[in-house]
């Protein structure tokens, strides 16, 4: 069992964020959990869905955020604990839900969790979701180590139901997946039996009662968060400077303040409870220093409540300087590190310091340049998206209009780099590429001439597919979507989605077929196997010919990750070196300079291509590639 | 020095939408492909220099057509001829002089394959391979559409190199010429053509909006042959397998290769023999001996009796090196007018 359902409190584990929060949620006796996956939020759910049913509570993948939070707030209205998790672009999804919610309120504990991903490591976007608990006037908290982000979550459920509001626990990258020492709690009543109160409505009517209402919750939240163990003060009585910091920020200001040595002269404020402020307890902080340094990542969301609090009270609190991201002290964007905190700090105490040697970061590249091997992002040896760009690319060039695709969100989104040929063109939010293809699909009529392709995963197209697919139906646009189905939410980690035939916790599920759904609203659906390269071309250029609706190609092959567990590939390959034509005209070198498969390598000696056995996973599209027939497949039995 | 790879094509013949098909450059490596009836480059192949630049007729025009010389180029001599064989000539074009050489040429074992361009049968219209009489027979007729033809003897070549005889419209010849000039000074092999059998030629029309246009008058049937009947006429005859359609010219001149317009080359100088219409006579045509190996063909399909021979009316050569030089005369305008600006 993960040590997460182990009922043993008092003992310290190694855990991750993500497993610190569903752990939190376990100890205060969660009752029903859904889901989207998304980085660095998907190991809450995964946590979670693999204890589900050791400890009887719910877990399901859900087909998006939205409807992971509205299947958790309806648990909460029937009487039990719930939580949700997502990345920061779920909160969009879910925010008009969510701003309804806080107008009925909830019944019991519901939490959500964002765990956002500032840089964009792994995101489309960069974005800040706390600005979500003031649109919807709701609480926030931000854990800064994975014990706090135990403590709060088991917390948040508490709030919740004092209050009678959703809470949100805002993680980031860093958080979430840096592994730390976590002391367990107590694991709380669990097993509640779900009802629903008929006698009172929940709904959002009348809506200014109500919104006030929502605003009497958070002024309680408030007094709450004023005793709040999760804010503390660290530093002299009266500091040269005031940190005032959350998140990771924290972490970053105590290396920084250690490594200049300057705890003596720096206080430090560190705040978990972010929304709303505890008003009372930061007009005693900004009172103790004639400066203020207010740290965070991404948007000035504590800076400007702070400000804020400051401007109310400034005749009390007497004149102060900020400093932070307004003053250009802090960058706006990306993630914080100890050096720019230390950089800001230098700058406004006047200190001198030496970062780091001058060429330093030219040395550390050199010698990582001479160990690593160049490496561009790019598709798995043996993956279906390269196969299916592959034949998308060729369809596009003979049909030669300057057609052009419309991308979404998976793992297929690298379809913008060469891996995929540069063949995407745009790439925006879960189901955009649809939404737009839909739009780019209509302007036939002004003129447009220029061949339209919507390529979706299948897990995204279940997310939010759907209904710009509807759309483009009943508007009569014309596209070809092809649907990239690899049977996988492959991008997170291989959650199953409703086209898999399992649910969260390995069960057998109902299997929606996403040719049924597609031939049902009256589309054509072409199947094809992605592997099949002369077959996918020739078929993409023939539906791309016609220009009447929405054509549907199924391009189905499972993730190769998949397949190699579910027990490998047919094929081992090798090159005939007599046969490979390597740099000269006729070739140059055609299969890794263009199609790339890492499994493929240039042999810059002998000036021939080869198999690279450790990475090739045999799949044997590239002996289609090859127009020499230089690389030959062997089928193997595998015992 | 220059660089004269595939992006050098690109630039003066691909992109500004020269390129008549002919097909010198497809076949030879991955990048370059001749789909649904059009020439097109799905990557690109980064060398400096290639074999599909050095053999593309349009980019080489004006360094080898014989511009202000001979009117038809190199010649023997100059005849009317036609297939002895009724039923090869109703299949063919005019007088059936093509397909009855080239079955001469292979039952006469001077060449173990032949390279034609298919009727299509629905599709575009390609080069194909013919080793019997069934099969030149097959390929009968003239489709005025770009068939790349030469894709297949470059594919052919990589295969094995057997002796090909290659029918072959003057862009076609000349890229044919162009292969064996590069041949000299390449370690690669580009190996000539056994025979080659020209086709005059004025123009050819781009596959894609031709088909458009006849699907929109719903033909829909195979494609078997087109003619353009002497002046005045200025129509267009479709034949299918069922019926002949006719379309004002006019409208047609529309679907013209832009590259056609730079080729000064009605008869096909680069070859052993070329074969036209004959004004006025359409069971004849107008056979142009060249080179001793044509004569040879010639002489043998007479001696065998399956062609005929009569000599060309006066009036009518007189038309042939008019026509010719005209052709030499706007080919050589147009290039002019285009490197001025
Ligand atoms: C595009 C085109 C334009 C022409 N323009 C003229 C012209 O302006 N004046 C003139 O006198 N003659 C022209 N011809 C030649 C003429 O149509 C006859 O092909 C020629 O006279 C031989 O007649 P035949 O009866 O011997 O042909 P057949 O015995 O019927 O043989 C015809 C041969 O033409 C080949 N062929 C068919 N279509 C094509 C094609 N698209 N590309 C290359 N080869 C093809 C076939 O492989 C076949 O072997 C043209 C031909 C083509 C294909
Ligand atoms: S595509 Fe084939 S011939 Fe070309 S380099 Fe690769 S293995 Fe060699
Ligand atoms: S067979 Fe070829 S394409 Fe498939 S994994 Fe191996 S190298 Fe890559
Ligand atoms: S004219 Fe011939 S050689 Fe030139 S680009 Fe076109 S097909 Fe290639
Ligand atoms: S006119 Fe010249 S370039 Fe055009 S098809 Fe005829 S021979 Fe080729």
């Amino acid at each position: 069992m993960h040590t997460v359902a182990l009922d043993t409190p008092g003992e310290a584990h190694l855990l991750i964020g993500n497993e610190a929060i569903a752990r939190g949620a376990l100890e205060a006796g969660l009752d029903f959990s859904a889901a989207y996956p998304g980085n660095p939020s998907s190991e809450i759910m995964e946590t979670l869905a693999a204890v589900a049913k050791d400890l009887k509570f719910y877990a399901e993948w859900s087909v998006n955020e939205k409807v992971a939070l509205e299947s958790a707030a309806a648990a909460s209205f029937a009487g039990l604990r719930a939580m949700t998790a997502m990345k920061q672009n779920g909160v969009n999804v879910v925010s008009d839900f969510m701003t309804n919610l806080t107008l009925t309120g909830v019944k019991r504990g519901l939490v959500l969790v964002t765990c956002d991903d500032p840089g964009g490591i792994s995101s489309t976007n960069e974005e800040d979701a706390r600005l979500y608990a003031r649109i919807a006037d709701i609480p926030l908290m931000e854990p800064s180590s994975p014990q706090e982000a135990l403590e709060m979550t088991r917390f948040a459920f508490e709030l919740s139901e004092e209050i009678g509001a959703l809470c949100i626990i805002r993680s980031t990258s860093r958080i979430s997946h840096s592994r730390g020492r976590v002391v367990f709690g107590q694991f709380s009543e669990r097993g509640r039996r779900p009802h629903v109160d008929t006698s009172v409505s929940m709904n959002t009517f009348p809506v200014l009662p109500k919104h006030k209402a929502a605003l009497g919750k958070l002024d309680k939240a408030q007094e709450i968060f004023e005793e709040s163990p999760f804010n503390a003060y660290t530093g002299p009585d009266a500091p040269e400077l005031m940190v005032i910091t959350c998140g990771t920020g924290y972490l970053y200001v105590q290396e920084a303040l250690a490594l200049l040595d300057l705890n003596k002269r720096v206080g430090v404020s560190k705040i978990g409870t972010t929304w709303p402020l505890p008003d009372k307890w930061v007009q005693e902080r900004l009172k103790q220093s004639e400066k203020i340094l207010i740290i965070e990542e991404v948007q000035p969301f504590l800076e400007d409540n702070v400000k804020s609090i400051y401007a109310q009270h400034v005749s009390s609190i007497g004149l102060k300087t900020f400093y932070g991201k307004a003053s250009g002290h802090i960058p706006r964007i990306g993630e914080l590190n100890p050096d720019v905190i230390m950089q800001a700090l230098a700058s406004i105490l006047e200190i001198d310091v030496s970062l780091r040697d001058e060429g330093y970061a030219e040395k550390a590249k050199k010698v990582v340049d001479e160990l690593v091997p160049p490496r561009e992002l790019g598709f798995c040896p043996g993956c279906p998206h390269r196969a299916s760009y592959w034949s998308i690319k060729n369809a596009l060039k003979w049909d030669d209009r300057d057609g052009f695709v419309s991308g979404d969100i998976g793992c297929y989104t690298m379809g913008i780099w060469p891996t995929g040929f540069n063949q995407v063109n745009s790439v925006h939010a879960m189901g955009s590429g649809v939404g737009m293809s839909s739009g780019y699909g209509k302007l036939d009529q002004q003129g447009l001439e220029q061949p339209i392709i919507s390529v979706v995963g299948d897990s995204t197209f279940f997310h939010a597919g759907l209904p710009p697919l509807v759309n483009a139906i009943y508007n009569q646009s014309s596209f070809l979507l092809i649907i990239l189905d690899n049977s996988a939410t492959a991008m997170t980690g291989f959650q199953p989605h409703p086209g898999t035939g399992i649910n969260a916790t390995g069960d057998v599920a109902t299997t929606v077929d996403i040719e049924s759904v597609c031939r049902s609203m009256g589309t054509d659906v072409t199947v094809l196997d992605p592997y099949d390269l002369e077959d996918s071309s020739k078929t993409i250029y023939s539906l791309l010919q016609q220009s009447d609706g929405v054509r549907v190609i199924i391009m189905r092959r499972k993730c190769a990750l998949v397949q190699r567990r579910e027990g490998g590939f047919p094929y081992e390959m090798d090159v005939k070196e007599e046969a490979c034509m390597g740099e000269n005209c006729g070739c140059n070198r055609y299969c890794t300079r263009v199609f790339r498969c890492p499994g493929l390598i240039w042999d810059t000696k002998a000036k021939k291509t080869r198999i690279d056995p450790v990475i090739c996973v045999g799949c044997g599209v590239c002996s289609d590639v090859c127009p020499e027939g230089a690389i030959i497949r062997k089928e193997v039995s595998h015992g | 020095m220059a660089k004269t790879g595939m992006d050098l094509l690109k630039k003066e013949v691909l992109e500004p939408g020269l390129c008549v098909a002919c097909g010198g450059c497809v076949g030879l490596c991955p990048h370059i492909s001749f789909f649904d009836g059009k020439v097109i480059c799905t990557d690109s192949c980064d060398l400096d220099d290639g074999r599909c630049y050095s053999v593309c007729p349009i980019a080489h025009q004006t360094e080898k057509t014989s511009i202000d010389k001979e009117p038809v180029g190199k010649c023997i001599s100059i005849y009317r001829s036609r297939a002895k064989d009724n039923r090869l000539r109703e299949k063919s074009q005019y007088g059936g002089t093509v397909s009855a050489l080239i079955i001469a040429a292979l039952e006469e074992g001077l060449i173990d394959e032949a390279i034609l361009t298919s009727n299509g049968n629905g599709t575009s219209p390609r080069g194909v391979i013919a080793k019997t009489a069934a099969e030149v027979i097959e390929c009968s007729g003239s489709r005025y559409t770009s068939s790349a033809a030469l894709e297949a003897f470059n594919k052919r070549i990589k295969e094995g190199s057997p002796r090909l005889g290659v029918v072959a419209l003057p862009c076609q010849a000349l890229s044919l010429a162009l292969a064996k000039d590069s041949q000299k000074n390449s370690d690669q092999e580009i190996p000539e053509a056994e025979l080659t059998v020209g086709l005059f030629c004025t123009w050819a029309l781009k596959y894609r909006p031709f088909k458009g246009f006849l699907n929109k008058e719903d033909v829909t049937e195979s494609l078997l042959r087109y003619d353009i009947p002497p002046p005045p006429a200025e129509v267009f005859q479709v034949f299918t397998g069922h019926k002949t359609r006719e379309y004002p010219l006019t409208e047609i001149r529309e679907f013209v290769q832009t590259g056609c317009a730079f080729c000064a080359d009605l008869t096909a100088e680069f070859t052993d023999i070329s074969v036209g219409v004959v004004e006025g006579m359409p069971d004849w045509n107008t056979l142009i001996v060249r080179k001793k190996k044509g004569k040879d063909l010639v002489d043998r399909a007479v001696a065998g009796g399956v062609l005929e021979l009569e000599e060309l009316p006066g009036e009518n050569q007189d038309h042939l090196f008019e026509a010719s030089l005209l052709k030499r005369k706007r080919g050589k305008e147009n290039w002019d007018k285009k490197k001025q600006t």
